[in-house]
């Protein structure tokens, strides 16, 4: 029990933290907020760009507790309208590109950590590594270029209305695939559990149901559900810095998108919403792999 | 055995890995020192009768030239050697040539902030000594091609690599510089300075890098230098927990122990004992994959027009600056840039990898 208390504790400090140094990185821009984009005095209050800076990030903070980030300040719209607009399909899209990286890696990595002196072992660690050297946008023009030039399938727009397979199914499948595999995501993910599964063969205890005659999978699936999740959460913080560059290239109209463009015109406010709210997305992540590791193996638990 | 020392070589593991990455990081080097002093052309050149040539390779243009680039290679020196119409080797109202913003060529000239004078006769004057550089008459071939103002696609990507270079230098900087204290004095001293190091650490670790680095580039100009300090800092939890991991094992063995009881310093126990005996190959083996990552993040960030700004060249915008002429047969501008930086990357990364198992090999022994 305190050591849960403990976690959750330390899950809410380092939330404030993370806030606290977004507001910092911010608040360092030379010149007065207000004027850059010349707002009236009735928004700079709405904002409360007015009061002394430590007010202004307890009331910011206070906002964003409630899920109130402030408006925009190019042409004020609501940022958390915005970020409930854009955040679903980014959503969808990290972690359908997260299914597809899994469902790749998986039988990779252990292959390769099974057999990593076999020749296949050994193409495999090779094409991982040249993959993860393509950054996301050269295979995305790849890609592009591949679709466009031989297929031409894609949809470009964003499709609208009711629910139709095939537009939904072209939107998303282009992005899910670059991300998946221009990210890295898929490289780290093989060398990561190949290394493990190396590591676990040769345990004693993998030994010992060896010689004991016992089911092996059992005793590998067991050892290896943390270290997979342990992964995955390590690798959001990549997965969503992606995000922007492929929402870019393929013009998806995501949450990366979005703080591309708010950079773009130096929109202060909703940058700083996008990237709480992603802190908060990778925190509770983090949350939930140390309380699955606190469930699943007593040694956590002092 | 007697063995020469170029086999003893080989015969380690990542010994290969470790040639080619160092090939490619040499010639990376070189091109970065040299810039474009051995070129034909410097990366400034206007050469406007050559708008969008094709490279001049022969096996390279039969393996790789589209019709379509033919065609408009064909037309362009029919325009360019025309005698009369040098200003325009192209007209205006072409529409291969339109989307590319390129209206004529004196406009072409002054955008990119060359000097604009003398663009009339089609030929800009050249700065300096240029004996060797385009005569009348008898251009000298572009051997990668030019992009939609007539530069120099070779001269280009030389120019590039300096902007690839030089960032990740100070990435490094940032990430070892800070890293490797931090990490010898987590994993040394342990109680309170390890809980701190961790904080800072995990605090860094809950924000994704390229938004981190939006954040900063939103609130200062967007400066590559600046991004790059903040690549550096987002990496220094990799180094830090690494060291750290590491020292806490060496600093219970008996060498140090010695060294403590010899009453050695803190500060050459840990920086001589501990970092350079025991830590110099993982602070090498971090420095070429952190250079890789860095040249990843440059490239993406000039990409998205946040990094290197268009009158500098980096691989990265030149990609940008010609979005779509892959798509309409001017595979060049695009093609070499991206093989570039795949290869660039790569170098670096199967430097590092190659040199982390050496080391492994070398430690389990």
């Amino acid at each position: 029990m305190r050591t849960i208390a403990k976690i959750v504790g330390f899950f809410a400090g380092s939330l404030l933290l993370v806030s606290f140094l977004i507001f910092g990185i911010i608040h360092l821009t030379p010149g007065d907020i207000a004027e850059i984009h010349n707002l009236s005095p009735s928004t700079a209050h709405q904002l409360y760009l007015d009061r002394p800076m430590i007010v202004q990030y307890f009331l910011w903070f206070k906002g964003c507790l409630t899920l109130d980030f402030g408006i925009s300040m190019v042409n004020g719209a609501k940022v958390s309208s915005l970020i409930g607009e854009y955040m679903p399909p980014t959503l969808l899209l990290a972690f359908g590109s997260l299914f597809l990286s899994l469902l790749v890696a998986i039988p990779l990595g252990v292959y390769r950590g099974l057999r990593p002196v076999s020749p296949l072992g050994k193409f495999i660690s090779l094409a991982v590594y040249t993959l993860s050297s393509i950054p996301v946008f050269v295979l995305g023009y790849i890609v592009l270029a591949v679709v466009f030039g031989v297929f031409r399938f894609y949809v470009t727009a964003p499709p609208e209305g009711p629910f139709q397979f095939w537009p939904y199914v072209s939107y998303y499948s282009l992005p899910i695939f670059v991300l998946a595999v221009g990210n890295g995501t898929i490289g780290e993910f093989v060398r990561f559990i190949s290394l493990e599964v190396q590591n676990v063969n040769g345990a004693m205890f993998i030994k010992a149901a060896r010689a004991r005659g016992s089911r092996l999978w059992r005793h590998f699936f067991r050892s290896m559900v943390l270290p997979i999740f342990n992964i995955i959460v390590t690798n959001m913080a990549v997965l969503l810095g992606g995000l922007v560059v492929v929402e870019r290239i393929f013009n998806f109209h995501g949450l990366g998108w979005l703080s591309w463009e708010a950079t773009l015109k130096r929109d202060f406010s909703v940058i700083m919403g996008i990237t709480l709210v992603m802190a908060f997305l990778i925190r509770v992540f983090m949350l939930a792999n140390d309380l699955l590791a606190v469930w699943l193996d007593p040694r956590m638990r002092e | 055995m007697n063995k020469s020392p170029v086999r003893r070589f080989l015969k380690q593991p990542g010994s290969y890995r470790i040639l080619a990455g160092g090939v490619i990081v040499f010639l990376l080097a070189l091109a970065t020192l040299s810039g474009s002093a051995w070129t034909k052309y410097g990366p400034d050149d206007l050469d406007l009768d050559n708008l969008l040539s094709p490279p001049s390779v022969k096996w390279l243009k039969g393996l790789l030239t589209t019709e379509e680039g033919m065609r408009i290679q064909a037309r362009n020196q029919a325009g360019g050697r025309g005698g009369e119409n040098h200003a325009r080797p192209v007209s205006s109202d072409d529409e291969d040539l339109d989307f590319l913003g390129v209206q004529d060529s004196a406009a072409a000239g002054t955008a990119t902030g060359m000097e604009g004078s003398g663009t009339g006769n089609g030929r800009v004057p050249e700065t300096g000594e240029s004996d060797n550089r385009s005569e009348a008459g008898k251009a000298k071939p572009h051997v990668l091609g030019t992009d939609k103002n007539g530069r120099d696609m070779l001269a280009l990507l030389i120019a590039g690599a300096r902007n690839c270079f030089l960032p990740g230098l100070v990435t490094c900087a940032f990430a070892l510089g800070l890293g490797v204290p931090l990490g010898l004095f987590a994993g040394y001293y342990g109680g309170r300075v390890r809980k701190i190091v961790g904080t800072f650490n995990s605090t860094i670790l809950s924000l994704p890098r390229l938004v981190l680095i939006l954040v900063v580039i939103c609130a200062l100009e967007p400066n590559v230098y600046y991004t790059m300090g903040v690549l550096g800092a987002t990496l220094i939890p990799r180094v830090s927990e690494l060291i750290a991991t590491r020292v806490r094992i060496l600093s219970n063995m008996g060498f140090i122990l010695a060294a403590k009881e010899a009453a050695l310093s803190d500060f050459t126990i840990l920086y001589r004992h501990l970092f350079w005996y025991q830590n110099r190959a993982v602070f090498f083996i971090q420095f070429s994959l952190i250079m890789a990552e860095s040249i990843l993040v440059e490239t993406t960030l000039s990409y998205l027009q946040f990094g290197t700004k268009p009158p500098e060249v980096s691989w990265g915008n030149i990609i940008e600056g010609s979005q779509m002429s892959f798509f309409s047969g001017f595979y060049w501008i695009t093609f070499f840039p991206a093989v570039a930086i795949i290869l660039a990357i790569l170098g670096f990364f199967y430097l590092g990898d190659g040199l982390n198992a050496r080391l492994a090999y070398r430690e389990g022994r």
